[in-house]
């Protein structure tokens, strides 16, 4: 049986986050660790509250890494779990914190992620692969075959498509938080490097380095615990999916752009809400293709139109449909396991009303969607 | 040219007939449930997951769904760069990315008639037989 069903409500207490970049001399566990000190700070509870740590990251930095974040803080002897589930890796650890807590097993979690992504293009196989000589594997091709279909088949012009690294920019300038927060004209950005025919490089996002954490707990043990619930928007759906089949062979990147789809559905569901009730919306934007095909299908916009949309300025901060508000992976930068639990950050900062320069106004209800190689799909809906 | 035995690239994937070059396939299955094919190698069908498949050998016909030019490589890359990937549509239906060989990027258009084809690679310890795409002539 499929779990989507809330036993016990879930709120995110704190939230913290290690700036994305590229920090040389700075290993792994310390930015991890400073998100996690952060995050604890942050919900006012002491370490030794924490029942489990689930820990999202995808390149190889030794065994049990997430034990080795954690051990200076005390050693509680609790579960610490670490998750790879490619760029969805920190979103899965949430999925896994949330439904534990949800079961009933713990009622107060911590989920961080963190990671030093090497640069140049990223690809999904071992090294020794077949893929590596037949060259399908490379992450940005994926996406500018999807991007070349997409405009034969909407008519968009790559100007509306490159207009989400332009507004991304735009997000990251109010964010110093960001890996790039210069901003860019449409102009700079289609004239930049060519990556994979039509992807620019300023249509890809940086491969990043960086930590983000988040503190779960479950509702009932909140006045126990003196944690306030005004700054702890509840998850109201958690929904995490893997590959199906989708006509034409494995639902592979380059093949299903709308993947991500079942999973906003049924996060819907979970949620009794609406896509038109969504006030703030994150999504994977590791291209800029990436951005409009999720926003389609997390049916904030109708397939084929979310190009308009952008072109109009409503996924901008102050546009209907706000997108990407704190510059998505396009400007905040990429981190594979940091970027699902860094979009709860963000959800959980402007639902506070704590977003500063680019707070959106009376905002409700976040989505956060995060794709990972692989075939995976997260979609989470907060909630004030 | 060195006598050494041409190994495909992946057998799962691409079948070459050692006796005779120009006999070569992409190979998959078919389920004998709901009919419908995979390419490279399954246990069960990708859709129904009956445990019946058997193997077949594709056209090697399709149609270019889409392309790139990729002008930087992946890591383990030995071809040429810049190279044109493309997404070709099997008539079958399974979606197949290979490098598409033979023609310029602005020679190429969506749904234009595509077939595979293969080329050796000299750059690991034995021959490799690489599959590409190439333009239906």
């Amino acid at each position: 049986m499929q779990q989507t069903k809330i036993n016990r409500k879930v709120r995110v207490t704190g939230i913290g986050l290690h700036p994305f970049g590229r920090f040389r001399n700075k290993d792994i566990s310390t930015m991890a660790r400073e998100a996690v000190v952060e995050a604890l700070a942050d919900t006012d509870i002491p370490w030794n509250k924490i029942q489990v740590g689930y820990f999202g990251h995808v390149y190889y930095e030794g065994m049990s890494i997430g034990e080795r974040v954690l051990s200076p803080l005390g050693l509680t002897g609790i579960p610490i779990i670490n998750v790879e589930n490619a760029c969805s890796s920190g979103s899965t650890a949430l999925w896994q914190a949330f439904w534990m807590i949800n079961a009933g097993l713990y009622d107060v979690a911590l989920v961080f992620g963190a990671e030093k992504v090497p640069s140049g293009p990223v690809t999904v196989t071992a090294t020794d692969s077949p893929d590596r000589l037949i060259g399908g594997d490379h992450m940005m091709g994926g996406y500018a075959l999807r991007m070349r279909r997409y405009m034969v088949d909407t008519g968009a012009p790559v100007s509306s498509i490159a207009q989400v690294a332009v507004k991304n920019r735009q997000h990251a300038s109010l964010n110093p938080n960001a890996h790039r927060n210069d901003t860019y004209t449409l102009d700079e950005v289609i004239n930049s490097r060519m990556i994979a025919d039509p992807l620019t490089l300023f249509q890809c996002c940086p491969t990043s380095e960086g930590a983000a954490a988040v503190v779960l707990c479950a509702d009932d043990v909140m006045d126990s615990l003196s944690i306030s619930r005004e700054r702890s928007p509840e998850i109201v759906a958690s929904i995490l999916t893997s590959g199906d089949y989708n006509g034409n062979g494995s639902d592979h990147s380059a093949f299903s752009p709308y993947r991500t789809e079942p999973a906003a559905l049924k996060a819907y569901e979970m949620a009794g809400v609406s896509p038109s009730e969504v006030d703030l919306i994150q999504v994977h934007d590791a291209a800029t293709i990436g951005e409009l095909q999720q926003l389609e299908s997390l049916h904030i916009f109708e397939k084929g139109e979310a190009w308009l949309a952008t072109q109009e300025g409503r996924t901008s901060l102050a546009g209907d449909r706000p997108t990407n508000t704190d510059g998505g992976l396009l400007a905040m930068g990429h981190p594979f396991g940091a970027s699902g639990i860094r979009m709860i950050h963000e959800t959980v900062l402007q639902l506070r009303g704590q977003a500063g320069p680019r707070q959106v106004e009376g905002a409700q209800v976040g989505v956060s969607q995060c794709s990972g190689a692989g075939d995976v799909t997260t979609v989470h809906l907060l909630k004030n | 040219m060195s006598n050494a035995k041409i190994v495909s690239v992946d057998p799962t994937r691409f079948k070459l007939n050692e006796q005779n070059d120009s006999d070569f396939h992409l190979v998959g299955f078919k389920c004998i449930k709901c009919g419908i094919y995979i390419f490279g190698p399954a246990t069960n069908c990708q859709q129904c997951t009956e445990r019946q498949v058997v193997p077949i050998e594709f056209s090697g016909k399709a149609r270019l769904y889409s392309f790139t030019v990729i002008n930087v490589p992946p890591a383990g890359w030995t071809g040429n760069t810049p190279y044109i990937l493309a997404e070709g549509e099997l008539l079958e239906g399974p979606h197949v990315l290979a490098e598409i060989v033979g023609m310029e990027s602005n020679e190429l258009a969506i749904n234009m008639p595509i077939e595979i084809s293969y080329a050796i690679d000299e750059s690991g310890k034995h021959p490799m037989a690489v599959y590409k795409w190439k333009v239906t002539n």
